[in-house]
């Protein structure tokens, strides 16, 4: 259990600390706002990640973000969500002043001018090739996504953009308007990790960041998809694969919903690992797939649970994605023993473990936990998957395992 | 700042192993790292080492692998494989509650496989389709690639796994490597633990010293003769919209070596950090590449740098030309008080920031099982950091960035 204390300054910025009195060199800074690509718009994607780059490119104050950083000693690096754009520094402990004095100015006075986001946007296409070209199965993601949320669903397009000419198209009329519209304080959440007094945090929040203003902002939330939709069967042949796959693609409920912790357990139940169910069933015994995995794509608002089968090449698609569908069916009827439930839990149990021993991690995690509603919530992590039950799992996975909640897609060897 | 480093309890046990314990005040889990050394030199062992992860599971005297799989999951164990060319480790993390099944996992792992011929079957038949799998991955490609050219492919370092090593696996080739690497007089044991569990350690220290698994310890000194390593250029013509382009050498001192902390601060200058050089010129001025790394890797008695990037295939070869310019630029001149407090404040920060994640401390202490003065190779890193001047930076790039580099281009 974390010590963490919560203030929020009167501009609306909300700081978390974690006082960790076992740090003797370091500290982590981060600073999460609350936009990500589910904010764009779907004719001009990748806004949100284009724009995390060019947070790096200098401020009014800081000509040069990554020489300070390095300056002093730290990393940093930055990722963006559907959900959130973060940033992070990881940095020496009496040198955390430094990220307060970086951080604001980029807030407030980030200098963006044409070349640069030209510069960016060259390496952002760069970026794009490497993640979802040549490779096999590299653009699954992308058609998963598509098929899986409708269209007036933000969370419909890859973070990085739905195709290169989006990320061609965006002006730097684009870019300031991003910027004005969601880096202000009352959007923005900073958690820190290190051994301080909580005063003197506080006192470097409201000397660096109190008088940052704010701007108007509304923050999008995506819709739930309505269950009742027409059977979605996409075919996709490429040339660069050697098994043929099917996936199958649920909605599923909101990260903090009881229903999101039992489809995650439900998932590491399927496939977690050589003993799971669905594993044993059809890799082992029944012998048709090189693999099968069961897996959720995390979205604030509404996320997906996928399974994911690699069939053997003498197996129709369609037979193996009635197998899939009945064995999953059975799973379901006949529930899960003691040990089977105990067995996840304590995996899961171990996960949470290690990943908050992860300073990093931790910093990132209280922000967004902060940002889903509550960041005392992350304290709690382990006790919501252990409460739960077979019979709670079988009966939310009846409710989302329909065919009429279903989208299944074919990634088909082109001959 | 703390940086003391900090040192392990030392118990040599009676059957030839050896237990290092660091005691570490902030985490509930147990980490076990198993190290044993590598000895052979053939298809066998290459093929064994690359698949132990699954071998080790494939089924024991009086358990089948889905029963070992089930026990494992749950108590919560993650168990983690790292194959070297010269070593292996078997790391376990587990919850400090669940000791006792632990140990009783890690005696059925260590003393009672059988790799059931069946399973062994089963494994074959997935790993050979996996195999073809993987080889549509560029990236896959580009390294199988860079080891046949950067070593000779009959070398123990260059050798790359074959289907045929796969066809030909046999349960017999199995034990025999079972019975030589995986062998207790082959074991060093690291335990990283909370202060708090003087006595959990000393209850693996009583199961290590009771157990007894493998029989012969066959080790061949494995020493790679740097002037056998050929200089090669490599293109596999592909229709891929990016190409992957290695660039490397081998260099003739390892981390041992007093120039080795100095040939850290050469790499990281020219593309170890952010702000490299290569990442400034590649991405940020040329936009090239999203991201570009040199790395440099110590073995047992030479080490490498390997420079690696994706790249837009148009400029592949503009590239080369200006990866050798900012190779040049380091060996013909000085660099600037401030680059080399950059850097210095990078790698300084880099090392004491890492002594606070708490399996830091096993992490780099396995590297240095074969060194009897651990500490002194920090003192010297600590040194290095903090009184290397530009000079050096020069005369170390010099000495070992000179010369010519391998190429090979996806």
């Amino acid at each position: 259990m974390f010590k963490i204390y919560k203030y929020v300054l009167p501009n609306g910025l909300i700081i978390i600390f974690n006082k960790d009195k076992y740090l003797k060199n370091s500290a982590v800074f981060n600073i999460l706002y609350k936009v990500g690509s589910k904010d764009e718009n779907f004719n001009k994607t990748g806004i949100a990640h284009l724009f995390e780059h060019l947070m790096f490119c200098g401020s009014k104050n800081i000509t040069d973000y990554d020489h300070i950083v390095s300056n002093i000693g730290g990393i940093n690096n930055a990722f963006t969500s559907q959900d959130y754009t973060n940033y992070y520094i990881e940095l020496p402990n009496n040198k955390i002043e430094t990220a307060f004095y970086t951080e604001s100015d980029r807030m407030c006075n980030l200098n963006i001018t044409k070349d640069k986001l030209d510069i960016q946007k060259k390496v952002v296409i760069e970026e794009f090739k490497q993640i979802y070209f040549d490779k096999p199965y590299g653009l699954s993601d992308s058609i998963i996504l598509d098929m899986a949320y409708d269209k007036y669903q933000s969370y419909k397009w890859n973070v990085i953009g739905k195709n290169i000419d989006h990320i061609y198209s965006i002006s730097i009329f684009d870019i300031k308007e991003w910027y004005k519209k969601y880096y202000n304080p009352n959007n923005a959440i900073i958690s820190i990790v290190g051994n301080y007094d909580i005063h003197y945090i506080y006192e470097l929040s409201y000397k660096w960041f109190n008088k940052i203003e704010n701007n108007f902002f509304s923050n999008k939330k995506v819709v739930k998809k309505n269950i009742n939709k027409k059977l979605n069967v996409v075919k996709k042949q490429y040339s660069k694969i050697i098994n043929n796959t099917v996936y199958k693609i649920w909605n599923i409920d909101e990260r903090l919903s009881k229903n999101f912790y039992m489809m995650h357990l439900f998932a590491e139940l399927l496939s977690g690992d050589k003993s799971s169910k669905l594993y044993q069933s059809l890799v082992i015994n029944k012998n048709m797939f090189l693999n099968i995995d069961a897996y959720i794509i995390e979205s604030i608002d509404c996320g997906l649970f996928v399974i994911e089968g690699k069939i053997y090449n003498n197996i129709k698609l369609d037979h193996a994605n009635i197998v899939i569908s009945n064995e999953i069916i059975n799973i379901i009827k006949n529930g899960f023993n003691n040990f089977e439930i105990k067995k996840v839990q304590n995996q899961t149990e171990l996960r949470i473990l290690f990943n908050q021993m992860n300073i990093i991690e931790r910093a990132f995690e209280l922000s967004l936990f902060e940002m889903m509603g509550n960041y005392e919530l992350y304290n709690k992590e382990i006790d919501n998957y252990n409460q739960i039950t077979s019979e709670n799992i079988c009966e939310c996975a009846k409710k989302f395992i329909k065919d009429n909640n279903c989208s299944t897609l074919y990634y088909i060897k082109n001959e | 700042m703390n940086n003391k480093i900090l040192l392990p309890e030392h118990y040599p046990l009676q059957n030839g192993s050896n237990i290092f314990a660091f005691f570490i005040n902030n985490t509930s889990i147990t980490k076990i790292d198993l190290i044993f050394y590598n000895c052979y030199n053939d298809g066998n062992t290459f093929l064994i080492n690359k698949c132990l992860k699954d071998l080790i599971l494939l089924g024991f005297k009086n358990h089948s692998s889905t029963d070992i799989y089930r026990l494992i999951n749950y108590y919560g164990i993650n168990t983690y494989i790292e194959n070297y060319k010269e070593y292996i480790i078997i790391t376990f993390y587990f919850i400090d509650r669940y000791i006792n099944n632990v140990l009783y996992i890690m005696n059925i792992l260590l003393s009672s496989a059988s790799f059931l011929q069946n399973d062994l079957n089963k494994y074959k038949y997935q790993s050979i389709y996996n195999l073809y799998n993987k080889a549509l991955y560029p990236e896959y490609l580009s390294k199988l690639n860079r080891k046949k050219i950067f070593f000779g492919k009959k070398t123990f370092y260059g050798y790359t796994i074959q289907l045929k090593d796969m066809i030909n696996l046999s349960r017999k080739d199995i034990f025999t490597y079972y019975d030589n690497i995986i062998n207790n007089k082959n074991c060093n044991i690291i335990i990283t633990s909370n202060e708090n569990n003087y006595n959990l350690v000393q209850k693996l220290k009583l199961f290590f010293e009771k157990i007894s698994y493998g029989n012969n310890t066959l080790i061949k000194n494995l020493i790679f003769d740097i002037n056998s390593a050929p200089i090669d250029k490599y293109h596999i013509k592909n229709d891929n919209i990016q190409s992957i382009l290695s660039m490397g050498k081998i260099i003739n001192i390892n981390y041992l070596h007093e120039d080795y902390p100095k040939l850290i601060f050469v790499n990281t200058i020219l593309g170890g950090y952010f702000n490299s050089r290569l990442m400034m010129s590649l991405r940020e001025k040329m936009k090239y590449t999203y991201d570009i790394t040199s790395n440099l890797y110590s073995f047992k008695n030479f080490s490498t740098i390997l420079i690696y990037c994706f790249l837009n295939k148009h400029y592949t070869k503009k590239s080369i030309a200006i990866i050798y310019n900012e190779i040049n630029k380091i060996i013909n001149s000085k660099i600037c008080d401030e680059e080399l407090n950059k850097v210095k404040k990078y790698i300084y920060s880099q090392y004491i920031n890492s002594l606070d994640y708490p399996f830091n401390f096993s992490n780099y202490f396995k590297r240095f099982l074969s060194i009897k003065d651990y500490n002194k190779y920090y003192t010297n890193f600590e040194n290095t950091i903090n009184g290397i001047k530009k000079e050096e930076i020069q005369i170390i790039a010099q000495k070992y960035l000179y010369g010519k580099y391998y190429e090979i281009i996806i």
